[in-house]
């Protein structure tokens, strides 16, 4: 399988002289894997998060998607959620899917209808009158309504009630294509272990370990939670 | 893709704008109306009257205000929050380039800059006509195209003319561009972007008005000799001249800062 995302000596220093956000980071991610992309807060995944959608230059190194830098056509096969609200508060929900689908020639409108009307969301509604979990759904259904070659999802259960990271994990896994790829970063790593493939571990810029969970669990005779928190113990 | 991000920006813009518009639309048709009626005017014995007289002159001007403050600063605080706040991460997500982003957002903002200028004009226009004398109203377009033919009809004045109308052109899209770049370059801040952004707009206001006062030093228009005609029209189109040359240049710069920002030093919070 060719490597949908390949990180090179990859650095990021916000300010010169000052301890990088990510330092000389070398990893691959292969076609059709959930990654579980982990770390303590502070540790850079947003960093490298932002570095593979084109929005920080990396300082050093270099990062492909799909054997390209980030740019215009990388954007064409990335869903990205970030971890904030980034949609206006003002358009509807139907003007919201409109914008995605003109965008995006890869976004499913029907599918992202039917989970909208799963969650009985109008499309009529404005986002200023829904509430943040709402947001946060409306974002989600958005970004995997899309047949994206790689998914990169930003924190997607953070701050949500348990119900509603349910709903987020079923989402994820309906309709998540099997071709694709998938990075999701979080530090609630049990509430989404039991879905992924594999696990990266980064800590101060630099990654700590790569491998995936199977291996995690018959090497280390730990769930991927339990090992997290024996790598990072402060 | 620039076409649909032109629509989608017209979409989330028209509303206030257009709705400012109307606004002064609607008090110069009121205040059109009102001046021709006797019984409406500042000079009634009737408080009443006088004091929505008052009442309405000062909801007059604030509209005229609001439109021209809206045309321009509604736009900036679009660029501002569009691009370089938690909706940046959709927009410098989507698979357009930097420029179509910058192009989508300035023709919306110089289109609505366009329509609150001339629906200015025009509302400014329609309240002196209709306080002129009937007679002083007959007589009035006759008069301005009179005065029209009397300018000299050489190839200098035609020169100027163009030159004006380039400069205006020119100086739309450097008011646009100025903003955007200060807005970016605030950006670059750690702290504070939008009020580094609003220092970086006043530095920059600032240092094209000392360009400008340079310029014309430098076209010798201060001591400019206005009892020969050849040569006051030579110094005018000098000078004109330079002053599209600079805005030009400073528009350009101002464009390139933006774009190169966007695409290398982008930081969203």
């Amino acid at each position: 399988m060719s490597a949908l995302v390949q990180c090179m000596n990859l650095t990021k220093c916000y300010v010169k002289g000052k301890t990088p956000a990510v330092s000389d980071l070398n990893l691959t991610i292969e076609r059709g894997h959930i990654v579980g992309l982990l770390g303590p807060n502070g540790s850079g995944k947003t960093t490298l998060i932002k570095m593979m959608n084109g929005l920080l230059k990396p300082t050093d190194g270099v990062v492909l998607i799909g054997g390209s830098e980030p740019g215009v056509e990388t954007k064409k096969h990335v869903s990205y959620l970030p971890e904030r609200t980034y949609l206006e508060a003002q358009r509807t929900v139907e003007d919201l899917v409109d914008f995605f689908a003109d965008f995006y020639e890869d976004f499913k409108t029907d599918r992202a209808y039917e989970m909208l009307q799963s969650l009985n969301i109008q499309p009529g509604d404005r986002l200023k009158t829904l509430s943040k979990g709402t947001k946060e759904k409306i974002q989600l259904i958005l970004v995997m309504s899309r047949d994206a070659d790689l998914y990169i999802l930003d924190e997607p259960i953070a701050g949500v009630d348990p119900a509603a990271r349910d709903y987020i994990m079923k989402t994820i896994l309906n309709n998540y294509n099997p071709e694709a790829s998938l990075i999701i970063s979080t530090h609630l790593i049990s509430d989404i272990e039991s879905i992924l493939d594999d696990v990266i571990f980064i800590k101060n810029g630099q990654l700590v370990l790569q491998a995936s969970v199977d291996e995690i669990r018959e090497k280390q005779g730990k769930t991927v939670d339990a090992y997290f928190r024996e790598v990072f113990a402060c | 893709m620039l076409k649909k991000l032109f629509v989608h920006e017209w979409k989330d813009c028209w509303r206030l704008v257009g709705l400012m518009n109307l606004i002064v639309i609607g008090l110069t048709l009121i205040g059109t109306v009102v001046m021709q009626s006797d019984t409406w005017s500042f000079a009634s014995e009737n408080a009443v009257i006088r004091l929505t007289m008052t009442l309405y002159v000062m909801a007059y001007i604030a509209s005229i205000a609001a439109l021209s403050l809206v045309t321009v600063f509604f736009f900036y605080n679009r660029f501002y929050k569009n691009l370089y706040t938690d909706q940046g991460y959709l927009m410098h997500t989507l698979p357009v380039t930097q420029h179509e982003l910058i192009w989508s957002k300035t023709f919306v903002a110089l289109i609505w800059q366009l329509i609150g200028g001339l629906v200015m004009v025009i509302s400014i226009f329609s309240f002196f006509f209709s306080m002129l004398d009937p007679a002083d109203k007959k007589n009035f377009w006759s008069d301005m195209f009179e005065g029209l033919s009397e300018i000299p009809r050489t190839p200098s004045v035609a020169v100027v003319i163009i030159l004006f109308v380039l400069i205006a052109i020119v100086s739309m899209f450097m008011n646009v561009f100025m903003g955007y770049a200060a807005i970016s370059i605030g950006q670059l801040f750690k702290k504070q972007r939008l009020l580094g952004a609003i220092g970086i707009y006043i530095g920059l206001y600032m240092l094209l008005q000392m360009v400008s006062s340079y310029s014309m030093v430098f076209v010798n228009f201060i001591s400019i000799d206005t009892y020969s005609y050849e040569k006051m029209m030579q110094t005018i189109l000098t000078l004109l001249l330079v002053v599209l040359l600079v805005e030009a240049a400073a528009t350009i710069a101002f464009y390139f800062i933006s774009a190169h920002i966007m695409k290398n030093q982008l930081n969203l919070e």
